[in-house]
This record gives C-alpha cells, structure tokens and sequence, in this order.
C-alpha cells in the first residue's frame, strides 16, 4: 500500500509542478524587466518592477477594454438570468416533460465552435441586420449562448434536485399566494444556481476571445494581443490579473458547489 | 491420530482472534467453531465486532492474533482471493457490466475453468436459486431480491468451505426478506455447506440458524441454539436484546437494595383483579399480531408499563379495565440495579 | 378522443378545446427560450451549412466537398492528429492523476484542491495560457533558458511553442485537469466492496483490474477521450496567440476566410470548413454523451 501512496505523490507532485510553472514564468516576465538572456544568479533580484503593469493598466487602451468587457459580462448575466430563470422554473414547475428538449438546446452550443458560430453570424446577419452587428454589445446574444451550457447546468441541477414542483404544491396548499410562493420557496433555491451561473458566465466573457476579435470589437483579450507588441511585459501582466481574477470566481463556484455535496464536475459536464 | 479426526470434522475453527482499530477494541478472544452444513448467526448491535469476526474470517482484515483453521490449515494469513470462501454483500457487489450468468461464473472463471463445464454449473446452480430466463439481464434490470439470489448463486457455484453472509437481506423489503431468508437456510442445508450469518435482526437470527452468537462490544455474550438463547439468556444484555423484557424494579425490605427483574412477555398472564399473587394493573392498549396480541398495561403502583404476550384468542379486555397480572418468574432473570447488563 | 357528451353540462365543442388548450399552451412558456437560442445560435449555423453547400468561385463542387480537398484537406487532418494526440496523452495523464488523488484518499483536503484547480485550468485557455507558456518555453522562455543551462538547446531540437509539439503541451495544460474532473467519479464508482468481491471469489489484483477494473473504467475512458478530442478540436484562442494566427489549424485558418482580405468566391471555403468542424464536432460530442449514458447506469 505505501509503495502505492509514494507512487501517487509523486504523480501529483509533478503535475502539480506543470500546473505551477507556467504561471510562475509569466509572473516572473511580468514583473522583471531582465530578458532572459542576461537572467544569472547575480542578476536574480534585479530589475523588478511594477512599471510596466502599472502603465498598462492605466492606458487608455486599457481602460477602454476593459470596460467594454466589464459592461458586456454584466450584460451577458443578466440577460442569461432574465431568460434562463423563469423558464428552468417554469420548466420544472409546470412542464417537466420539456426539460429534456431544453436540457438538449442547451448542451447544443457544444457541437458549434465559437469560430464556425462567427461565421455562421457574420453570414447569416451582416447582410440581413447589418446595423446590429456593428454595435459593440451585439456580442451579449452569443456570450449567452456560449455559456448556456454551464449556466444552464448550473440552475437545473439545483432545482432537480429538491422537486420544485411539489415544494410548490405544499406551499400552495398551505394558502400562500404565487408572490408570497415564488419569495419564500422558489427563490431561496435558486441562490446557488444563480451565484454558480452568473459567476462562470462572467468568467467565460471576460476571457472570450475568438468572437470578440472575429466581430472586430475591443474587449480586454483583444487589448492583450494588441498590446503584446507594445508592451509585453503590460500586456502579461493584464493576462494574470485576469487568470487571477477568473480563478477567484470559479474558486468561490467550487466552494458554493461543495457545500452542497456535489463536486464542481457535475456542472461543467 | 484421534486430534486430527476431530480437526477434519470442522469446517472451520476460528480461535482467540484479537482486533483492535487504533484504540478501539473491535473483538476479543473470539473463538467459533462450525461443522459442515451448520449456520452460525453472529447477532449483536452495531459495533459489536460481528462483521469484523466475518471480514477478517474473509480475509480482508487481518487480526492482530489468533488462528483460523481450515482444513488443518491456518489461514490467517492468507490473502483473501487464496481462501475458499463465498461471500454475499449487504449490497449484493454485483459487477455492473456482467450479466447474471457472467457474474455467476466469474469464480469458477478466474480458477481457469473452461467455458463448457463454467457454463454448466452456472445452469445447475441458477436453477437451484430459481432464476432460470435471466440469465442475460443485467444487475440494474434486476429486483433486489433477484440480485441477492444473483450473489448468493455466485458464492455458492464456487462450492466454497465456508459461506459467509453479511446482513443479507437488510436491502430488501419485508416480504422479500422472508422469502429470501428461507431460501438461503433451504440452499444452505442442501448443499450443507458451513454458513456464518452476520445480522442485527434478532428475529432473521432466531428463524434461521443452528446456532446464535450474540455479541458486544467485541465479546461473544452467549453462544447456543435459538431456543437457548432465548428460554435461557445468561445475562440481561443477551435477555433484552434476543427478544422483548419486561422491566420490574423490586425493593428488598430488609435491606432497602433494589434489583431489577427481567421477565418475557409471555410469561405475564392476565387475570381478574384481587387473586392471590397477581399485581394490580390498568390496561393501556393492545397490539393485534394475528395469532398473538400484545396487551400493554400500566402496573398501579410502580407506574411502570409492561407487555404481555397472550394468544389473542385468550384476550378478553380492552383499553382502561382493571386488571390483575399473575408473573411467571421461574423464567426471571435478575440484576442488580446500577449494572450495564454483562458479565 | 373519444365523442361522449360530460354528464352535467359542457358541450363538446368545450371539451374538446379545453383538452386542445391545456396540452398545447404551457409549452408557449418555453417559447422565449427557443426563440433566443433559434436565432442567435440556430440560424447562424443553418446559415453555415447553406453556403457551404454553395460552389466555389462558380465550380462545380460545392465548397463543402471542396473543402475536403488538397491543401485544404491537410488543415483539417492537421487539426485532427492534434486534437486525437492531446485528447490520447490527456486522457492518460488525467487518468493517472485522477487514480493517484483516489488512492491519497486519507488527505482529504487533498482532493478539494486539486478539483477546485482542476475546475479552473479545464476553462482556462485563450490568451493568457498561450502567455504563459512564452513566458516559460518561447524563444525568450525562463525554462527554455534554464533549460539551456543544463545543455538542452530547444531551438536547436526542433522545438518552437508556436508548432505542433509546442501548442500540443499548451492544451495539455486545460485537456489533462478536464479528464482528471471526469475520471473522477469513474473510479469513485469502483467501489472497495467490488473489489473485495472479486478476491473473495479467487481473483488476484491482475485479474480484477482485467475483468473489472479496466471493462468499468473504458466508457468513462473512451467517453473522455472523445470529449477531450472535440475540446481541443473546436479551440482558437489559444492557438491564434500561441502562433501569432499562422498556425494550420483549422479553427484559424478559418479566419482568413472571413477577414474580407480574400478572393471572392473563395469565401464559401470558409464556410465549408466551419460545416465540417460542426459536423465532426457533433459526432465527438454524440459519441461522448452516448458512452456517458452506459457508465451512469452502471454507477446507478
């Protein structure tokens, strides 16, 4: 047994190693102005800066994208939430036999990669609606189709799993009224489901690239391949306060999930 | 010559095994010893050590000292897939992706049998549990009582020294579990194949076993027929556990100690207020089982309840009569107040 | 619907258009939902496959077989080998790293880790992971100086980050925690008590693992393949940065289609090879689901 457990450290002990490395190297890159060429043990402590983070992100440029991503996760939110809310509770409450085709549309966004769903937008819209593809927020529709799949996920699997609709049928014939029902029963349920949503849909939009660059609109992802040439070290470091802040929000998932018995994989998959 | 005949007639002797989890004493010096043919219940409340005795006479816990013998053999150390005994699992272990006829043969499969002869004692046996047509479902196409038969067969084809069962039937439904039960106890004394039966439900222990070990904390309190057992419990621990007590607190007059009085239901009878050595009590309800009822009443002086166990063609009173009950105490057990009921 | 008059009152003509009403109406309530999806995801990918049916440039072909031609055909087998090698080695090494945090049971909160980071690296991708790893193994990478140290000269080996081996490691970094997250419970499925069934009825650890082990674990393991497969298949992101967009994949190579700067007519090739991932996609994806499917009633 114990030459099994060493065999298992070590395996951990090296991947862990692999998850770890890249990142220190880009932390590093950030925030060393040494090229490598020069990097030796004399010169292992010099040259740290926080310069150039600070000029990137305080660049226009910057600014601009970034703020254009903040107000389109925002967006993508609330609209996922605003559609996929009432009809998952409508779903489970009224319809269960729909939750199946439901549950299909919503695993649908897998089979388009978010490149071949460009090309199907720029086909099918820049010559019927041309007006709409050329404001910035029209990306907000296709962020919410491209993270259906886990908000979606997301709020199902906590309504499955407390039979929403006999809950209501209790409360009902308790005498509560539908207000009086949809505060007390169906909303505290939700709260997982919503934080666990909303939370991995801010992720993904923040990080979307490819939809973003294709429909030519200036996210933060396309300020960093932007200014990868001007500024390297400034656009590595807008990479890892992004890393950091998508791992901040997928940890807070991965707690909110645990708590409730389940791992994070049901969600993703 | 003659210490090694009277070795064989065992199927197993299990002598002074000890083991203990870290600082928990799981079982002491048990010691078991069974024929062929017979079954042996280990009977106790959880944490009593039975399944432990079971899973180390498995082999898939070893005990820190004692022997098992098998065949002249010790086997205590002796991995557990080298043993010849059949198991069957509180959840049935079937293997998912087997069917019923693979899962079956898969015992005489990794001993190398060949699949012509695997095949047919697969078919000899599936009959012998009657469940011949299913041989092609799968575990999760099955009901719980076919499952069970399902790892009973696939214990059993293996023609094992001895069958080891741990809680059984604690899955299934009443109904079933009867069914099952007497099934197990028809198969095991057909084949006569040594059996260790591993249970918390006294009644499953009483109705099915040559033998009863009852157990706690990892000691065996008593070990004999059911009707042992339960006519004569050697302490109150074994008294109340195998079967329903009646509680009687009696003060000593002279010297004011208190001792308690164990009695069975069906030793109190009821009888009219006033006759001579009967205690004066109110009925409080009664229990209709059938052939029997069990008549609760409340003892005037002690406010104490008790049950009595009568044929219910004997019952003539209901709820809030007065009544007197007459105490058979020949079968009493007494302890002293303040003890924890073993010896 | 039978034609019987209620006793008490009400028409037919009510009956049978309450019962009309009643099964038909609540699935308006659904309605919003699959409008949305119809048309922001629906009615681009329809569009998708209807120019990919089209000719090229007048031809006689339509660009969806043309595509499956020549050059065009050595993006897609490019794509292919990639997707079918990082989704081999991820399965393997998430597998192994899935058993080793099984077996290291006791540290519990061992497990809680490495599936919260797992959680985060299985999404991460695009622009970042592709900096890290210049960070670390481009030309001017810490490790690929370190490296050089030691004697190894990466260049000189072949190796560039922006090439097939060097973007196959890149996507092991999200293809090796996504099958770890989904062996998991795989082998949480290989429950001790089936383990000690099978020794007790005389197999040793060999023949468990070959008639019990390794038959439960191959849906799980063919299931995560696929879906490791379609992963990386449909990514961009990180191979765009990674190669600064020169990269033969599919997935970029698209791009050039689609930017405006090509031949007219020419452009229905970009549709075609935006049809064909979709299709190849779909089969990934339908073969995953399906496998998934019989390790659930497994596990039961």
């Amino acid at each position: 047994m114990t030459k099994r457990n060493s065999w298992a450290k070590i395996t951990l002990l090296l991947i862990g190693a692999f998850y770890a490395l890249p990142m220190l190297a880009m932390a590093r890159f950030s925030f060393q102005r040494m090229p490598v060429v020069k990097l030796g043990w004399s010169t292992l402590l010099d040259g740290w800066t926080i310069a150039p983070m600070v000029d990137a992100v305080t660049s226009a440029r910057f600014l601009q994208a970034s703020w254009l991503s903040l107000r389109l996760a925002l967006l993508t939110v609330i609209i996922s939430l605003a559609i996929l809310v009432p009809t998952t509770v409508y779903v489970h409450v009224r319809l269960i036999k729909a939750r199946a085709f439901i549950e299909f549309l919503s695993i649908l966004p897998y089979v388009v990669p978010p490149i071949a769903l460009v090309v199907g937008i720029s086909g099918a819209m820049r010559s019927t609606v041309p007006g709409f593809l050329s404001n910035p927020f029209s990306l907000t529709p296709f962020y919410v189709i491209i993270s259906l799949p886990f908000s979606f996920r997301s709020l199902d699997v906590g309504l499955s799993s407390i039979e929403l609709k006999t809950l209501v049928e209790a409360s009902r014939s308790l005498g509560a009224g539908w207000v009086r029902t949809v505060r007390s029963v169906i909303l505290p349920n939700l709260r997982v489901g919503v934080i666990n949503a909303s939370f991995l849909t801010f992720a993904v939009v923040l990080g979307e690239f490819t939809i973003a660059s294709l429909l030519l609109k200036f996210t933060l992802p396309a300020y960093m391949a932007e200014a990868q040439g001007n500024n390297p070290q400034g656009s590595f470091t807008v990479g890892l306060l992004l890393l950091v802040v998508s791992a901040s929000l997928l940890g807070v998932v991965n707690r909110v999930t645990r708590k409730r018995g389940q791992e994070v994989q049901a969600i993703f998959l | 010559m003659e210490q090694k005949m009277s070795i064989q007639k065992y199927a197993i002797r299990i002598s002074s095994i000890n083991k203990s989890f870290g600082s928990v004493t799981a079982l002491s010096d048990f010691n078991l010893e069974l024929t062929k043919g017979e079954l042996v219940t280990l009977l106790g409340p959880s944490g009593c050590g039975k399944t432990t005795a079971l899973r180390i006479v498995a082999g898939f816990e070893k005990p820190d000292s004692g022997t098992i013998e098998s065949n002249g053999l010790d086997i205590a150390n002796q991995p557990a897939h080298k043993r010849q005994m059949g198991m069957v699992f509180q959840n049935y272990s079937l293997f998912p992706h087997m069917n019923v006829s693979e899962n079956i043969g898969f015992g005489l499969k990794v001993r190398g049998i060949e699949r012509a002869e695997r095949d047919m004692h697969v078919a000899k046996v599936i009959e012998r549990v009657r469940l011949t047509g299913l041989e092609m479902r799968y575990p999760h196409q099955l009901s719980g009582g076919q499952q069970q038969r399902v790892a009973l067969a696939r214990a059993l084809v293996i023609e094992p020294q001895v069958l080891l069962l741990d809680e059984p039937l604690s899955a299934l439904d009443a109904k079933v579990r009867a069914e099952l039960r007497d099934e197990i106890r028809l198969l095991q004394s057909e084949l006569g194949v040594a059996t260790i039966f591993v249970t918390h439900d006294q009644d499953e222990a009483m109705g099915i076993s040559d033998r009863i070990c009852v157990m706690k904390d990892g000691q065996v309190q008593q070990s004999g027929s059911p009707q042992d057992v339960y006519l004569n419990p050697k302490n109150s621990f074994v008294a109340r556990f195998v079967g329903a007590m009646n509680e009687f607190q009696i003060q000593s007059p002279n010297s004011g100690t208190t001792t308690k009085m164990l009695l069975r239901p069906d030793a109190i009878s009821i009888c009219q207020r006033g006759e001579p050595n009967s205690l004066n009590a109110t009925v409080v309800g009664q229990h209709f089982g059938g052939i029997a009822t069990m008549v609760r009443l409340r003892l005037d002086d002690q406010s104490a309840t008790v049950s009595a166990h009568m044929l219910s063609r004997s019952v003539k009173v209901s709820a809030g009569e007065s009544v007197g009950i007459l105490l058979n105490t020949t079968e009493a057990i007494f302890e002293e107040v303040g003890s924890n009921g073993s010896q | 619907m039978s034609i019987t008059v209620i006793k008490g009152g009400g028409t037919l003509y009510e009956r049978a258009s309450t019962s009309f009403f009643k099964r038909v109406l609540p699935w308006f309530g659904i309605l919003p939902f699959v409008i949305f999806v119809g048309i922001f995801l629906i009615w681009p990918s329809v569009s998708v496959f209807r120019s990919a049916l089209q000719s090229v440039d007048g031809a006689e072909k339509p660009a969806i077989l043309e595509a499956i031609s020549g050059q065009y055909l050595k993006s897609i087998l490019f794509s292919v080998r990639l997707s079918a090698i990082t989704a081999l080695i991820g399965m393997i090494i998430g597998t192994l790293v899935a058993l080793a945090i099984v077996s290291l049971d006791q540290m519990r909160g061992l497990r809680n880790w490495m599936v919260g980071y797992s959680a985060v690296a299985a999404n991460l991708g695009g622009i970042p992971l592709a900096f890290a790893f210049i960070a670390s193994l481009g030309m001017q990478g810490l490790y690929t100086k370190i490296l050089s140290v030691f004697g190894i000269n990466l260049s000189a080996m072949g190796f560039k980050i922006s090439d097939f081996s060097g973007i196959v490691l890149v996507y092991l970094y999200f293809q090796i925690p996504l099958m770890t997250l989904l062996m998991l419970p795989a082998i949480d499925g290989l429950k001790v008590t089936l383990r000690e069934a099978a020794a007790n009825l005389g197999a040793s650890q060999r023949q468990y693992w070959t008639n019990i082990g390794l038959p439960l674990l191959t849906p799980s393991l063919l299931g995560g393949f696929l879906l490791l497969f379609a992963n990386a298949f449909s990514a961009y992101a990180t191979a765009f940065a990674l190669s600064s967009g020169g990269t033969r994949l599919v997935s970029v190579q698209i791009r050039f289609y689609l930017q405006g700067n090509t031949i007219t007519g020419k452009s229905n090739l970009g549709y075609a090879l935006a049809a064909w991932m979709i299709i190849v996609m779909t089969l990934a994806m339908s073969g995953y689901l399906l496998l998934r499917r019989v390790s659930e009633k497994w596990q039961r």
